[in-house]
């Protein structure tokens, strides 16, 4: 195809082997992770070993697996694209990350951890089954979980396809394979409109995931946390030193910076010299010059796709690009050669609606934004995003379940030390990497979701090590496989363990649990994967309205069953509804007054402090007016001598 | 009337003590929370929101803002928690803590 075309401007760089060959590597060794995690669950009993390892999760174990489940795809691929696009504000943004550890995961685990032992519970469901004496109780818990969590689950497998597809994409190997998938899937029924990339990233993201977390269980998604935790973090400390180096300091790359004004969203016309017999192809993300009359450089623009001038004509109108408005790059940033001459005429500008032609705007509040005009991050949503990480994260079931999991009180002290450690090697440092890549690697605005890749290509092959890049581009790649394994596990665990060995057949056998549950994990898993062959649209609201709704259902509610004596069934019960309740109607107002799938923001705030709120309401509300629960049933979780 | 909710009415010292320990750990846990939001809204508020169009100096090599109102409370963060971690909280048993560990299970595999 390409003998017939001429390129206005030469192949990018074209990317190593490198993360190819990390990929295969890391892939064999989540493999070998599940293969040992077996042999250990052949030694113990099944139910106990599969959904929850046991009970026996050391201090290395808990911390990371914490840490790595909270990390998804997000943290490494959209945060470090917020941070490229709004600047310094968003170590404001993420600033309640230097609490999480101790709220997330210290605020309710050690007194989770006791009643999950006291009650012999597996899940979360069955905690709120058995603090109750209700099966009422804990299928209704199962059903919401079950129900935003596989929400999550659609979000989390087309996030790592993603995210596979921009780490192999320009590698040559992927795009033979991809263009074989291409010509295998015409005419299948499903596969038919998927992008042949994502379609292969899919299977082979969907396959791995489904295979080794059914296979290995629980232990085996811890283990593979904690390699993923290793990984992520050599990432970012590799990242940062490179920087550091490449921009000769934090201080110097700041005040570069700071001069920069964001760039404008346009279109130019190109308009070739002379008429070409083939047809002229200009790649994505080439960097032309516009010049002024008298041949003078006027600015740089980057092309945001792939444009094709067919043969016979001369021009192509309305290409979309970025147009760079800080003199300085105007002036630094080299311009692609053109291979045929070419006039380029910018015909629409775009400027953001806050911060536009303002020096500072990436260094100082409320960070320049392309659509509002009062920039990205108000105090208000500051505040709102400092409870949100906080409580959002301990009210999360996967969270719980892992709380579930500690071995004794002295490993969940020092977990939260290692994890509060641990993320400050991890976030702080990542908005100063990405605050500075605004030098190294500029107008990434055209594709935000890729700077991490790119910014780890670009240190190091200016590094001379272009090898390294395959590792750190490893972490997003590790950072969502760790999210996914774990909500996988959680959904089957809540079908098989509480809705059918718990309600349909309490007496089922150890073998047939077995096989129950890897077919469930399975199946879960595949069914998940279908659903996401033609993704639905707002993708990312629907990660927000998920995890939104399952702190909603479930904070409150848990926190009150833990602490509070006098909370009954009818009081659980509407407190999981009402939070649930709360969340829905929120959207459904912002659908009313958006038009779109939206949440309203009342007052300004976050829809999950208004869910506590209702769950909150509903909850101590319906406990104190509904009959008290039997004596012995408080006496158990409450009473000194309970449980022995 | 004895309350079916509350183990201690007749007995104060009727509760479990791990819930009474929890309990305060839950406090102590949330006051770390309100201290530095307040920190980190409170001073993000003077030094950058009150007034957003005033130079911007660095420290360190960051604006001065997210000095004082990120860099430092996040490292007063980990220095308080390492604290409450080894002050403020109690090893306490929860049961069932003979089981084998992971790491444990790893040895024995070998």
């Amino acid at each position: 195809m390409d003998t017939n075309v001429i390129h206005l401007v030469p192949s990018a760089a074209g990317a190593t082997n490198a993360a190819l060959f990390t990929f295969a590597v890391y892939m064999l060794f989540v493999f070998f992770l599940a293969w040992l995690s077996s042999r250990v669950r052949s030694k113990k009993e099944f139910v106990s070993e599969y959904f929850l390892g046991s009970r026996g999760l050391g201090v290395w174990a808990f911390a990371l697996t914490f840490a790595a489940t909270n990390s998804s795809g997000g943290s490494f691929m959209g945060f470090p694209a917020l941070i490229y696009t709004h600047g310094w504000v968003l170590a404001l943004w993420i600033a309640s990350y230097m609490v999480v550890p101790i709220v997330t995961t210290g605020l309710m685990a050690k007194r989770l951890n006791q009643v999950a032992r006291r009650a012999g519970a597996l899940t979360v469901p069955e905690i709120l089954r058995e603090r109750f004496g209700s099966p009422g109780v804990g299928l209704i818990a199962t059903g919401l979980l079950t129900f935003f969590m596989f929400f999550y689950l659609l979000a989390q497998f087309k996030a790592g396809s993603n995210i596979l597809a921009t780490l192999l994409g320009e590698i040559e190997v992927f795009q033979t394979a991809v263009a074989w998938v291409a010509q295998w899937q015409h005419g299948v029924p499903l596969l038919g409109n998927a992008e042949p990339d994502y379609l292969l990233c899919l299977i082979v993201f969907s396959g791995t995931v489904i295979a080794y977390t059914a296979y290995g269980g629980f232990r085996a998604v811890v283990w593979t946390d904690v390699m993923q935790g290793f990984v992520m973090v050599i990432g970012v400390v590799l990242m940062f030193v490179l920087m550091m180096k490449q921009t000769g300091g934090l201080g110097a790359a700041t005040r570069a910076v700071a001069e920069m004004t964001p760039p404008e969203h346009g279109e130019v016309d190109l308009r070739l010299a002379a008429v070409s017999d083939s047809d002229v192809i200009l790649r994505k993300g080439a960097w032309l010059e516009v010049r002024d009359a008298g041949g003078s450089r006027v600015t740089v623009v980057r092309t945001k796709g792939l444009t094709r001038i067919p043969a016979g004509e001369v021009q192509a109108v309305g290409v979309p690009v970025l147009i760079v408005t800080t003199p300085d790059e105007i002036a630094k940033i080299e311009a692609n050669p053109l291979l045929v001459d070419t006039v380029v005429t910018i015909t629409s500008r775009q400027a953001y609606l806050s911060g536009a032609g303002k020096k500072g705007a990436y260094v100082s509040v409320p960070g320049p934004k392309v659509d509002s005009d009062v920039g990205f991050l108000s105090i208000g949503m500051a505040l709102s995003f400092f409870v949100f990480w906080s409580f959002g994260g301990a009210g999360q079931p996967s969270n719980m379940v892992r709380q579930m999991a500690f071995k004794d009180a002295p490993t969940l002290r020092r977990s939260i030390m290692m994890v509060s450690v641990y993320y400050s090697l991890i976030y702080f440092p990542l908005v100063i990497i990405f605050c500075c890549a605004r030098v190294v690697v500029p107008g990434m605005e055209i594709e935000p979701d890729r700077v991490m890749p790119e910014t780890a290509r670009v240190l190091a092959t200016a590094a001379g090590t272009p090898w390294l890049a395959g590792l750190i581009v490893a972490a997003p790649f590790a950072a969502v496989m760790s999210s996914v394994d774990s909500f996988l596990l959680m959904v089957s665990s809540g079908l098989v363990r509480d809705v059918y060995q718990r309600n349909i057949n309490p007496s089922v056998s150890e073998n047939r649990m077995k096989w129950l549950t890897y077919g469930v994990t399975g199946c879960v898993g595949v069914a998940a994967t279908l659903a996401v062959l033609n993704p639905p649209q707002y993708l990312q609201n629907l990660i927000v309205f998920s995890t939104g709704g399952l702190a909603g259902c479930f904070l409150v509610p848990m926190a009150l069953t833990l602490f509070w004596s006098r909370m009954t069934r009818a009081g659980v019960i509407a407190g999981m509804l009402g939070g649930c309740g709360t969340h829905v109607l929120l959207y459904i107002a912002g659908y009313l007054a958006h038009g779109r799938f939206a949440v309203f923001a009342f007052l300004g705030l976050e829809a999950f402090i208004w869910d506590m709120v209702g769950a909150a309401i509903f909850s101590v509300g319906f406990s104190l007016t509904s009959r008290p629960l039997p004596a012995a049933l408080v006496q158990r979780f409450f009473g000194r001598e309970a449980g022995r | 009337m004895k309350s079916v909710s509350n183990p201690a009415a007749n007995d104060p010292g009727a509760w479990d003590a791990v819930f009474v320990q929890s309990r305060r750990e839950l406090i102590g846990i949330l006051l770390i929370w309100l201290l530095f939001a307040g920190w980190v809204l409170g001073a993000a508020y003077l030094l950058a929101y009150a007034d957003p169009d005033r130079p911007v100096t660095l420290v360190l090599g960051m604006p001065a803002w997210v000095f004082w109102a990120v860099a430092m409370p996040w490292l007063g963060a980990n220095l308080v928690i390492i604290a409450f971690c080894m002050l403020g909280m109690k090893d306490q048993s929860l049961d069932d803590e003979n089981e084998p560990t992971l790491e444990g299970d790893v040895a024995n595999l070998s």
